[in-house]
């Protein structure tokens, strides 16, 4: 599956981290270096399995560990409505 | 740019933290420092974060004022200015600055919207203003604040106004020549170019008008010994 962002949202990278701006609430979230990594993937509309492979190439992390990361990553930004699925 | 190249220079060549806070060149270095190995402090982070944020709310916010005021809405200084930098998040400001032809009743319909009375006022502006959800302060003027002894005419500002860069409908700002110009008089209104980031500030704006131009400008407002 890949991912969109809404409009009402806007990223700027520091560094090595990302900050996401909800203009709708007004609310900021922060995402750390491996938060970034996923959320650079999955901006850019690259399937999910991409940031997993991104997260052990960048982080060496084992696989299941970066799919867990992924998954929770994303059902919290999918929550907070700051990405959203691209619907075939 | 050239005027880049310059600044680079300058960052590379400084260790002096404090100078290139008070310089407003902190952002800038911590980028640069990063770009070419170098540690870059917490103190320089931090701002950059706070920097981010700002530059992400703002067109967020203005579109709110938008949406907030009836009259034309000119932005000045800041944000404007940041979108002449090689990246809008290397400018540091902290609040917005905008010229509107009623000021008293743009200050009265935005406190109306919600926002918030921050201090006392200072002779040139309204109490500057906060919407609860931002950091960024908003400053309503009924004029640039210049030296006492210019001529600015205002009509001329509004009706000589460019749309600005941030692409907010309903939101202009002034024409690079009076913007140029109204930059180099505020530095000099507060303290005479005390921050390099005022001098940068002023060759950005200007880089792509005539000179002759800029000086007829700043001679028409009585600015030429400043310019």
């Amino acid at each position: 599956m890949r991912f969109r962002v809404p409009e009402h949202v806007a990223a700027r990278t520091v560094d090595d981290e990302v900050i996401l701006f909800d203009a709708q609430k007004g609310e900021y979230l922060g995402l750390n270096s491996s938060g970034a990594a996923v959320w650079d993937v999955l901006a850019s509309g690259r399937p999910a399995p991409d940031a997993v492979e991104e997260l052990i190439k960048r982080f060496d992390v084992d696989r299941a560990s970066a799919e867990e990361d992924v998954t929770v990553l994303l059902s919290n930004l999918q929550n907070l409505d700051l990405i959203s699925p691209i619907t075939p | 740019m050239i005027i880049w190249s310059k600044v680079d220079d300058l960052v590379d060549a400084s260790t002096d933290i404090a100078g290139l806070q008070a310089h407003g060149l902190d952002l800038y270095a911590a980028r640069r420092w990063r770009l070419t190995g170098r540690a870059v402090p917490d103190d320089f982070r931090s701002h950059e974060r706070a920097a981010a944020m700002a530059s992400l709310a703002v067109p967020t916010l203005l579109g709110r004022i938008r949406n907030a005021l009836d009259g034309p809405i000119l932005l000045m200084k800041g944000p404007e200015v940041a979108t002449l930098y090689p990246d809008p998040t290397l400018r540091p400001y902290c609040d917005l600055d905008l010229l509107v032809r009623d000021a008293d009743k743009s200050h009265r319909q935005l406190v109306a919207a919600g926002w918030e009375e921050v201090s006392g006022g200072v002779s040139h502006h309204y109490p500057p203003l906060r919407s609860p959800d931002s950091m960024l302060l908003l400053e309503i003027h009924a004029r640039p604040n210049l030296p006492r002894w210019t001529s600015t005419n205002i009509d001329e500002l509004f009706s000589s106004a460019v749309s600005t860069a941030l692409d907010i409908d309903g939101v202009q700002t002034l024409s690079p020549a009076h913007h140029a110009v109204i930059l180099a008089a505020h530095s000099w209104q507060h303290e005479p170019f005390r921050r390099l980031l005022d001098l940068i500030d002023v060759a950005v704006m200007s880089e792509d008008v005539d000179s002759s131009v800029l000086e007829r400008t700043a001679q028409d407002w009585g600015l030429a010994s400043v310019w």
